[in-house]
């Protein structure tokens, strides 16, 4: 069989607080090719960024435990890796880019020494000298000036953090990019200017992507592929225009049901009601059937799989499973 | 930045004389008479009231304090001891060095100590190693630092006989009084590293740093420590003058010459003059540790350091 890029298959990782344990991630199974762009939306705390730092190896633990499953990077099964391993493969073959620039930077060090400190840890010939040159090399890419190198981060204002945040992360010429909602803490103009930016270098460099967002538009600007996600588990996944063309789930259909349409003319958004199940006591079941206006009593009971409902579009959902075998 | 370091130096001088005011004051309206204290019941109120004129206490308050600080501030002179009838200047420029190096000394043991034992308290939250800490930290805070210098005391001179009980000489003399005068600015900077350590390990850019695959040893000695340390750079900077105050029961304990002894005995026998001096002098100390642990700052914070400059130059 021939090994994609990256395969994760049935990933689950939980979190203990207290005596509690939340089920952030529960069965998440997808691929990406090299080059390509996975796109991954859903609400705030339905497990995108963990499934991110899993890839990463960067959870915090404790709290957080991968309990299953196995992340296949070329093949090779990411969470049985050694600690070497992985500090050999973190920053280098695969980087991440931060959620909120504000903070990800450490406010102590200039920010071209931030970019080097990961040269320096991957390239071949790490020498002092040659880190800085790339480093700045690879200031100039995200475009920031040279003179900027002996700065600290306060200097900086948000969209330029987030610029410094993506040269970290593209500085070893990375295979896979993680970029866990890139622009979420920018101003709207800046988003466009720092995604433009991400896409054109990730071209560039011919790195495959995982963008992580609840931006829909976000999404269809730069993806190839989508998988929704709620409540620990991929709800349906398919190329950007299966998902957008003909959205399947009824949470789908939710989402792009709650963004202002201009062309309709409506008056009025439709929120989907109700809130993400407590992760702590999920529903048995269709982790949405509490929301789902079509929910039904086997919903509610039985096990709902993945189904493929046309070629590579899969939908978890018993409503449209049964639709497409009908059809 | 020099502009900066001129302004606290300034600054430093007006604290200085409002300690004076402040102490020579409360001095002045504290109950008991230094005359009748030096003279006894013996004397007739005649020698009483010819030795408080040759002092100047027969004075009202303002012009005793205007006397007073004309001759601190102008004459540099700290007056005279009326217990000794000698200089205060000179006797307090013998006795500094003692204190200040207690003071000093203290201030190193406690970081040597409490630093590295916070550090490991934070990384090893809720495993024995911290709870351990934990209650160490809480034996240094609570133990009375006098009953603690007695106990070092019994054991290494009365039952080993390593080290002198008292007075002073070489350094053997000087480990147990820091050791006792250490001891209660362990705990809290222990405490303060660790929550210090704690707040950063769960910092954005550790995640950052360790995604970008630096190794975990590097992470904590590049990326936390400095930043853990910001505020312990605050704590140490209060301790030192606590360190420095603490003499005054330490040097008693132990009868050094220092600074500490020569006030506790001047405040017993209502001496003044050495009183004030003795608070002048402690003031003065404080607020130049005080500008230097905010220079200190400004070398580890690039923030801070923009800052003073910013301030200076406005």
């Amino acid at each position: 069989m021939e090994s994609k890029f990256l395969q994760v298959r049935d990933l689950q990782i939980e979190y203990t607080s207290g005596k509690q344990v939340i089920h952030a991630v529960n069965g998440v199974s997808f691929d990406l090719e090299r080059g390509k762009t996975l796109g991954m939306v859903g609400e705030t705390g339905a497990g995108k960024t963990s499934i991110a730092k899993s890839i990463i190896g960067v959870l915090p633990n404790p709290p957080a435990r991968i309990t299953g499953g196995e992340i296949l990077l070329d093949g090779k099964n990411l969470l049985e890796a050694s600690e070497e391993e992985m500090l050999k493969i973190r920053g280098n073959q695969i980087s991440m880019i931060f959620q909120d620039p504000m903070t990800a930077l450490n406010p102590l060090m200039t920010i071209g020494d931030q970019i080097a400190e990961a040269i320096e840890l991957h390239s071949e010939n790490a020498g002092k000298h040659a880190a800085k040159e790339q480093a700045i090399k690879i200031l100039k890419m995200v475009g920031i000036t040279e003179e900027r190198y002996e700065e600290f981060p306060y200097q900086f204002s948000g969209g330029m953090k987030q610029r410094v945040v993506i040269a970290i992360a593209l500085s070893c010429n990375p295979e896979l990019l993680l970029a866990d909602e890139p622009t979420t803490a920018l101003d709207v103009t800046i988003q466009a200017q720092v995604l433009d930016m991400m896409n054109d270098l990730r071209r560039r460099l011919n790195s495959a992507m995982i963008l992580i967002t609840h931006d829909l538009g976000v999404v269809a600007e730069m993806c190839d592929d989508v998988a929704v996600v709620y409540a620990g588990e991929i709800i349906e996944k398919g190329t950007k225009e299966d998902i957008f063309d003909h959205p399947t789930h009824p949470y789908t259909n939710g989402l792009f049901g709650s963004l202002p349409m201009m062309a309709v003319g409506e008056k009025r958004l439709h929120p989907i009601n109700g809130m993400m199940p407590d992760p702590t006591n999920l529903p048995k079941g269709c982790k949405f059937s509490p929301r789902c206006p079509y929910a039904t009593d086997d919903c509610r009971t039985g096990q709902i799989v993945l189904d493929e409902i046309t070629p590579g579009h899969f939908c978890r959902c018993i409503r449209n499973s049964k639709e497409a075998h009908n059809v | 930045m020099a502009k900066y370091i001129i302004k606290r130096l300034i600054l430093c001088i007006v604290v200085i004389f409002c300690a004076s005011i402040v102490i020579f004051t409360i001095m002045y309206f504290v109950p008991g008479d230094p005359v009748e204290i030096m003279m006894g019941a013996n004397a007739t109120i005649a020698e009483k009231d010819a030795m408080r004129h040759e002092w100047g206490l027969d004075q009202p308050y303002l012009i005793q304090l205007g006397s007073f600080l004309y001759n601190v501030f102008i004459n540099h002179e700290l007056g005279i001891s009326y217990t000794y009838n000698a200089p205060i200047t000179t006797e307090m420029m013998s006795r500094f060095p003692r204190t200040l190096f207690i003071g000093i000394s203290c201030i190193i043991v406690d970081v040597i100590l409490s630093i590295p034992l916070g550090i490991q308290a934070a990384l090893k939250q809720g495993k024995w190693q911290d709870r351990v800490s934990t209650i160490f930290a809480m034996a240094c805070v609570s133990v009375p630092d006098f009953w603690f210098a007695l106990m070092l005391v019994i054991l290494f001179s009365q039952i080993l006989h390593w080290l002198p009980s008292y007075g002073i000489g070489g350094l053997q003399y000087y480990i147990m009084p820091i050791m006792a005068n250490a001891l209660a600015g362990i705990g809290g900077l222990l405490r303060q590293t660790r929550s210090g350590m704690l707040d950063v390990m769960k910092a954005d850019y550790i995640t950052t740093a360790r995604a970008k695959g630096v190794p975990e040893k590097t992470v904590i000695h590049k990326h936390m420590l400095n930043n853990a340390l910001i505020p312990v750079i605050t704590v140490i900077g209060g301790h030192f003058g606590r360190a420095v105050a603490g003499t005054v029961i330490i040097e008693q304990v132990f009868s050094i010459p220092g600074i500490g002894q020569y006030m506790l005995n001047a405040v017993n026998t209502r001496d003044y003059p050495v009183i004030r001096g003795g608070v002048i002098i402690l003031a003065a100390t404080t607020s130049v540790v005080m500008l230097l642990v905010d220079l200190v700052y400004a070398v580890v914070d690039p923030r801070i350091k923009a800052q003073y400059i910013g301030k200076a130059g406005q």
